[in-house]
């Protein structure tokens, strides 16, 4: 009944993700963008497994161990419990336990499946390139998927045991430990199999100490576990609204009562014109919103990378044309959210203030871009 | 003060939502926008603020007069404290400092909102929220408020603190246009009424007027809707 219970769920989480997914996708986006990619994506994947490209010979194992390890802490640990529960299901502990173990199992699978799919993408480089055997492949699944799972576990309890410094310190400790793990899975790869297997013991007996001593058998902690859940159902959602700056943005589902940095509203510039009045608001906007920082650390980050694996000048030029353009494009969705289409600030649109603090804004993000792009030119 | 003439207007091409609408508000006047759910209400207010997609027509806003706007989910920027919120009007309306700190610390006084003032406003009450957007726009002394829903999920006392600051500011000159489904609060303090249904006007004038309009000489303003509507 359990399993029923949450098979039922996930089926329709399914569901609704996909129909908020495909309600913003239109014919016109499935046949120039999507049917395409796919076909040259496929294309180039069997051209790789026929003659791996010289350029993939270029990249480091390591720059796959980092890509990897960031990939290991993308997906969130699912309960699929929800808010109601806390009302109907709170009498009934042990469903909610079978509903937990149920989870268990869920997001081990699925990682199973995450960890599939990333070696089969990576295949190409670790047969053709790197001369990996079979039996060492098989091991890279093991460990993929045993670490992805810790991950998520750990993450999970940090989030509802830890706050503010303390959860931003744990993040780095866990971070660090990843991409020592990462490095031991692929030097145990290449040099000594049985560190493989060792690892892969602790990590799993690690993971399912921790799932014991945190979720099952803590019924109490049901109001955490359906917040999360509330919070992730919507993360689609989230990121539409994100982008289509003419609808309403939904409330957030949980919200704290103080500001971590500036906690006395304390201000950053002295004046009070109203230009400074519009820079004071963008930048705290951005400081005490980590999600338009990570926004912005991930396209420098993919840029940068980018740029470290090419070597003539145009496709760098190329580059950070691109990355200028993004730029302007985010800060201008930034600006229509905080003033345009805000109504607070909407009645502001015209003012000079708004329009010089704008200008400031650009000023400021695409200078230090363009001399450290000249910079490196250069060098 | 202001003067609406709507021939059409909606969010989509060629799929009106709201369709030959006009209000106009005076100087101390009070005008009640009211009407089902669903009617157009809230996008004849958002048809105002300029925030409609797709309008024909015209909004013609007194040359040079300052508007507050109150909408029916009160909407702050979620990483500002209120303080913050205060600074951020008082900086781009170019008051000074001298001026605003002692009014707006009164205010906090008397809305009950001195403790949480380096509060996120995110985090209030609903009746909290709806305070805090009062006094921010009390802030820029508005000859106009345009307020959408003032009433709903507020407490009696917030209820009675809103309806006599809505009196000073119309003692004080202001013009209000405000949207509600209270009709018996709207009966009792509105000098005009607009009624809007199914994204049309259905009438508009003072109480006798509208009431005339609809058919109910003798009755109130719930007989001018259909049993079971709302």
């Amino acid at each position: 009944m359990k399993q029923d219970l949450f098979f039922v769920r996930l089926k329709k989480d399914w569901r609704y993700q996909t129909n908020i997914i495909t309600s913003v996708l239109d014919w016109t986006i499935y046949v120039y963008a999507i049917i395409p990619s796919l076909f040259f994506l496929f294309v180039f994947y069997r051209s790789w497994w026929v003659a791996p490209p010289e350029w993939l010979e270029l990249i480091y194992w390591t720059g796959w161990v980092f890509f990897l390890c960031l990939l290991s802490l993308t997906k969130r640990w699912r309960t699929y419990l929800y808010e109601a529960d806390t009302i109907f299901l709170v009498r009934r502990s042990r469903w909610i336990e079978g509903m937990l173990k149920v989870s268990f199992y869920y997001n081990i699978g699925s990682s199973l499946i995450f960890s599939a799919v990333c070696l089969f993408l990576l295949l190409p480089y670790l047969i053709g390139i790197l001369h990996v055997s079979v039996y060492q492949c098989v091991l890279l699944f093991i460990m993929l998927t045993v670490i992805r799972s810790n991950c998520k576990v750990l993450l999970y309890w940090m989030n509802m045991k830890y706050n503010g410094f303390q959860k931003a310190c744990f993040i780095s400790l866990l971070v660090f430990l990843m991409i020592l793990s990462w490095i031991a899975v692929i030097a145990s790869l290449v040099y000594a199999t049985w560190m493989v297997i060792v690892l892969a013991i602790f990590y799993s007996a690690m993971l399912i100490y921790f799932f014991k001593r945190t979720m099952l058998n803590r019924t109490w902690q049901l109001s955490y576990h359906a917040s999360q859940e509330a919070e992730w159902k919507v993360r689609w959602i989230r990121r539409i609204f994100a982008r289509a700056i003419d609808i309403e943005t939904p409330p957030k589902t949980k919200l704290p009562k103080k500001p971590k940095l500036f906690r006395q509203s304390k201000r950053i510039f002295r004046s009070m014109s109203p230009t400074a009045g519009m820079l004071e608001l963008f930048f705290k906007h951005h400081l005490r919103n980590r999600t338009f920082l990570y926004q912005y650390l991930r396209l420098f980050g993919v840029v940068t990378f980018s740029a470290a694996f090419v070597s003539a000048d145009w496709v760098f030029i190329i580059l950070v044309t691109v990355l200028c353009i993004t730029c302007i494009t985010i800060q201008n969705i930034m600006w229509e959210l905080l003033i345009d289409n805000h109504s607070i600030g909407g009645k502001y649109r015209f003012y000079n203030g708004y329009l010089r603090a704008r200008k400031w804004t650009m000023f400021g993000m695409l200078t230090p871009i363009i001399l450290l792009a000249l910079a490196f030119l250069l060098i | 003060m202001l003067h609406v003439a709507i021939q059409s207007g909606g969010y989509e091409p060629n799929e009106p939502t709201i369709k030959n609408i006009r209000l106009s508000v005076n100087q101390g006047e009070l005008v009640a926008m009211i009407g089902s759910n669903g009617a157009g209400k809230s996008t004849t207010i958002k048809a105002l603020m300029g925030q409609l997609p797709f309008l024909e027509g015209e909004v013609e806003l007194q040359k040079g007069i300052r508007y507050s706007f109150i909408p029916e989910r009160p909407t702050f920027y979620e990483d500002l404290t209120l303080w913050e919120h205060i600074q951020f009007v008082a900086s781009i309306e170019e008051l000074k400092q001298n001026e605003w700190e002692p009014f707006v610390k009164e205010w906090l006084q008397r809305l009950r909102l001195t403790d949480v003032v380096h509060h996120l406003p995110g985090s209030f009450s609903k009746g909290m929220q709806q305070k805090s957007m009062i006094l921010l726009g009390l802030m820029s002394r508005p000859s106009l408020w345009i307020i959408d829903e003032p009433f709903m999920g507020l407490d009696p006392s917030a209820t009675k603190l809103l309806l006599a600051t809505l009196e000073e500011e119309r003692e004080r000159g202001a013009g209000i246009l405000m949207c509600t489904h209270i009709l018996d609060t709207a009966q009792r303090i509105a000098d005009r009424f607009v009624i809007i249904e199914s994204g049309t006007l259905h009438a508009s004038g003072t109480l006798s007027e509208v009431l005339s309009q609809c058919n109910v000489e003798r009755g109130t303003l719930y007989d001018c809707f259909p049993e079971g509507d709302e």
